[in-house]
């Protein structure tokens, strides 16, 4: 009987043992002791070839099903160092998750073009991530870009923004949404209003030539912004933010006045109310993942007016003009744009695949009584498709499609009128092996389309266009444990300019915290179709040409770096020396006293810059970062335009976290210097170079970020705190009108 | 369950349309009439008479009591001083609503002197003198810059112009481009008494 007892009863506990059960983990922060929600963990047995994963929800706890005696687990998240660890499951474990304070686990695709975390990529990397993103609660590019890196200037040129850096304007950076070429431009940049901060998981900057690998206008830097991707089961995030008017520009009694509706609606375009709202919602169920975001935004128009004089020095004259106080004003226009965007993709084994598809409306209200205004549109539809060979080896095919439109609105009719349109096609093959110990490589084949329709070409609606064929070698290649080279060759036909050969080579040898690095790299620029085909009257009173004739711009790329990581000091700096010297650069001259222009080649720039970049957490809640830029360009009478760029350019940021129960606080405070600079001119009534001074100043930002039970959140802040406007407006100045407060609630989920 | 989508949707759409569009609001009717007047050469004038109610042909301005306003671009001339034998004139009533001008001024009419009119838009620009008025030329000035497009300031002033044979009109020049956005296509908007009475 005892027998039987003890059989039934040993029966039982074997069964309950025996029996798959659930394990239970919660991971929390080894800081802060509280739970991290959006833990992607992955577990395999020990004793058998089970295996599964699971993400933490929002109290950081994840159930992984059916599991049983000793299991791996790797746990990984956004901001956290991974976690790897093997344990025999009971009823609850919990781990603990290490803060990546120097993003150093985060992965990066930009330096050669395959994921890479920033700690092994073997290319100069700047990470902007999506902590520092909303640490200064970016909304636009442009927040991001001016803040983070300390060699850029943000500005405004006619119609939208444009960057400068490093000496060089914004067609010598290269600027990607996911790894891909943005169609459409105004005066070399291309629209950086495409795409808002809430939609951006991650900016990479890689400083120097990098047309090996990426082609045309990688000159200066490639800024490569990657978009948000699903990271759990489901997410659903909502924003809206309000800031105060810059300026009120009309008044209710003065829209009574008229009786046409369309005059109404464009005096109170002037006045649209600041708004940024972003709703996003994405999924992630086994190997399918998509995602969606829609946003709205919206910026009042507003008018800055000089407070100085205007002097020109005229050096060739040796003459000093003093023009006085200008009355004009400079215009900065209120828009209205929409953007939205899917991605849908999935991820086997073998193989994953993604298709994205955006669209982009842009309205801009100027203020101009001339019944009509500006549209631009975009639309985007792309995809990839990988193959896992197995062994490491991929095959990646890509493509992408990218439209930029602009139109005239008429404002009496509401019908658009099309001015311009351009069309980007790029398809890619790429193989890359990595199955040998020392050697990765990469084999790309590409070819890129593009076409541009514009009614600045000598008859209405022309259209031109060009094609480039490439076929891209990289090897990354292991010398020993502690260097490894990197070299690429880029070649191919183009149909404006023929045979062109890119190659560049990095040797990074790294001892210790140290990491040195030594790069070459040649870059070019192939003309725009505009430089080619142009053939436009501006009025009656002088007349652009082109010349299909003109040849790329080239250039030669030497940099010095070294890097200084020490992950217990929590600290990280990076000192960078760099000469770039660009070839046929291509300008303009006027003739036929003044009623001509012609795009022409040959002009020579070289620029030297230094950079300094620092992160350094102090304590636990307190981040210290900035960076510091220096630029100089040797003088060179024969070029047109001096540097746009200020050669003392310097970032700061103070970054303060508190997390107590269900309330966290990160306050932020960031601060952008720009130096004193000296622009140079033409004075196309006289054709001299005059050269104008512009002051030193600072932008200062606050940020206090509020998060309430891990949802909800509201910030408050202040843009330009100390209220600096410019004493003399234009190109090279931030058009601010001076401090501005805003507030923004959000919920994530 | 419809009942509810329908209502989640409209719910949706107004907030949409909240955040998105602009609030409409109800024109209402104010008297005058409308004329578009193409102004845009730079080698001459058009001439407008409100005792025609359209624009005729002159051939010598300076003998006509033919026309009553003419316009050069932006530039204006009415029917006195330099500009004519009639007994024109032009009043400044400021930046008011158009319908509260009720009655037009006794007397301060300006009349016409000389002004400066660009003749040729070439490079460079030609300027010569001619006869105009200085006041109503100054409804829309317009500011240009080597770095950005001109911008056009409207006063919005409302004008009462004295014809050439005495008699009142209203006008308020609304736009200085026509649908496409052409320059120098004036639209007036005007109130003629042809009564020779001071009431509008």
């Amino acid at each position: 009987m005892n027998y039987l007892k003890l059989i039934i009863l040993t029966s039982i506990c074997i069964a309950f043992s025996l029996k798959l059960h659930s394990q239970t983990i919660e991971v929390k922060d080894s800081y802060t002791k509280q739970g991290v929600p959006n833990v992607n963990i992955q577990w395999k047995s020990a004793i058998n070839k089970s295996k599964g994963g699971a993400t933490t929800n929002s109290k950081g706890i994840a159930t992984l099903a059916s599991t049983e005696g000793i299991i791996t687990i790797t746990a990984s998240c956004i901001g956290y160092k991974t976690y790897t660890d093997t344990i025999s499951t009971s009823n609850l474990v919990t781990i603990y998750l290490e803060e990546d304070i120097l993003n150093l686990e985060q992965v990066t695709v930009t330096g050669t073009r395959t994921p890479r975390s920033l700690k092994e990529t073997p290319v100069l990397t700047q990470l902007v991530s999506r902590k520092d993103i909303s640490g200064i609660k970016a909304t636009t590019v442009n927040d991001i870009l001016e803040m983070e890196i300390p060699s850029v200037e943000m500005n405004l040129h006619g119609y939208g923004a444009a960057l400068s850096s490093q000496g060089l304007e914004g067609k010598y950076t290269l600027v990607l949404i996911d790894g891909e070429r943005m169609a459409g431009e105004n005066d070399g940049n291309v629209d950086f209003s495409r795409i808002n901060a809430a939609n951006i998981e991650q900016v990479e900057i890689v400083k120097g030539a990098s047309s090996a690998l990426y082609g045309s206008n990688a000159i200066g830097s490639v800024i490569n912004i990657i978009t948000k991707k699903p990271s759990k089961k489901f997410e659903v995030s909502a924003s809206f933010r309000y800031a105060e008017p810059n300026q009120k520009n009309t008044s209710d009694a003065e829209i009574e006045l008229h009786d046409e509706q369309y005059m109404r609606k464009f005096l109170r375009n002037w006045d649209r109310q600041n708004i940024n709202s972003d709703i996003s919602v994405g999924f992630k169920m086994n190997s399918v993942y998509s995602q969606t975001y829609f946003g709205y935004k919206c910026r009042d128009a507003y008018k800055l007016f000089n407070t100085k004089e205007t002097v020109k020095y005229y050096p060739e004259l040796d003459s000093t003009a003093n023009e006085g106080i200008s009355t004009t004003s400079t215009n900065i226009f209120g828009f209205a744009d929409y953007a939205f965007s899917n991605k849908t993709g999935f991820n086997t084994k073998n193989w994953s695949g993604e298709l994205r598809g955006n669209f982009y409306n842009h309205e801009e209200f100027d203020f101009e009584r001339d019944n009509k205004h500006n549209i631009y549109t975009n639309y985007t539809a792309g995809g990839f498709l990988e193959r896992n060979l197995g062994q490491r080896n991929t095959v990646k095919i890509s493509f992408n499609h990218d439209v930029y439109n602009k139109y005239l609105f008429n404002e009496i009719d509401e019908v658009k009128e099309k001015s311009y349109g351009n069309i980007f096609n790029h398809f890619r093959a790429t193989y890359s092996n990595e199955q040998y110990t020392n050697h990765k490589l990469l084999f790309g084949a590409e070819i890129f389309n593009e076409i541009l329709k514009s009614d600045r070409f000598s008859s209405a609606q022309e259209t031109h266009s060009v094609n480039d064929a490439v076929i891209i070698i990289q090897d990354e290649y292991s010398v020993n444990s502690k260097t490894t080279i990197v070299g690429g060759l880029r070649s191919g036909y183009h149909s404006a300019h023929s045979l062109h050969l890119s190659p560049s080579l990095t040797i990074k040898v790294s001892n210790g915290d140290f990491n040195y690095r030594v790069s070459y790299a040649r870059g070019f620029r192939s003309p725009t179709l505009k430089e080619l085909y142009m053939n436009w009257q501006h009025l009656t009173l002088f007349t652009i040409y082109g010349d299909k004739n003109l040849k790329a711009e080239t250039s030669n790329y030497f940099a010095l770096s070294t890097e200084y990581v020490n992950i217990s000091k929590r600290l990280s700096i990076t000192g960078s020396l760099s000469y770039n010297s660009i070839k046929n650069k291509i300008g303009g001259i006027w003739t036929a006293n003044q009623t001509e222009y012609h795009y022409k080649n040959g002009y020579e720039y070289s620029v030297f810059n230094a950079e300094l970049l620092a992160r350094w957490k102090i304590l636990k809640s307190l981040q210290v970062k900035g960076g510091y830029a220096y630029t100089h360009i040797p003088e060179d009478e024969s070029i047109t335009l001096l540097s746009t760029t200020s050669p003392h350019n310097l970032t700061a940021q103070l970054d303060y976290n508190l997390t107590k129960g269900w309330y966290e606080l990160n306050a932020n405070i960031a601060l952008k210097f720009i130096g004193k600079k000296k622009v140079r001119e033409l004075d196309i009534d006289n054709n001299n170079f005059y050269i104008m001074e512009y002051p030193n100043y600072s932008l200062v930002n606050i940020n206090i970020n509020q998060r309430f039970k891990r949802n909800y959140s509201l910030s408050i802040g202040v843009k330009n705190l100390f209220s600096y406007v410019a004493p003399i407006h234009s190109f090279y100045t931030t058009p601010t009108v001076g401090q501005r407060f805003f507030i923004a609630i959000g919920y994530d989920f | 369950m419809i009942k509810k989508t329908t209502l989640f949707t409209a719910f949706a759409l107004a907030a949409v349309t909240f955040l998105i569009s602009c609030e409409k609001d109800e024109t209402s009717p104010k008297s005058g009439k409308v004329i578009e007047i193409n102004a845009s050469a730079y080698n001459a004038w058009t001439y407008f008479s409100f005792d025609e109610d359209t624009v005729v042909n002159i051939t010598n301005y300076t003998t006509s009591t033919d026309w009553d306003i003419a316009f050069h671009r932006s530039d204006v001339r009415v029917n006195c001083g330099q500009a004519g034998p009639g007994q024109g004139g032009s009043y400044n009533m400021g930046k008011i609503n158009f319908n509260s001008v009720t009655e037009a001024p006794a007397d301060r009419y300006s009349l016409n002197t000389t002004i400066n009119i660009l003749e040729s838009y070439t490079m460079p620009p030609v300027y010569v003198t001619a006869p105009g008025d200085t006041l109503v030329s100054k409804w829309m000035t317009i500011t240009t810059s080597n770095t950005a497009p001109p911008t056009y300031n409207y006063s919005d002033n409302i004008y009462v112009i004295r014809t050439a044979k005495g008699k009142y009109a209203k006008i308020w020049l609304t736009n200085y481009f026509n649908k496409q956005s052409q320059s120098g296509h004036i639209t007036m908007k005007y109130v003629y008494q042809a009564s020779g009475s001071r009431q509008f």
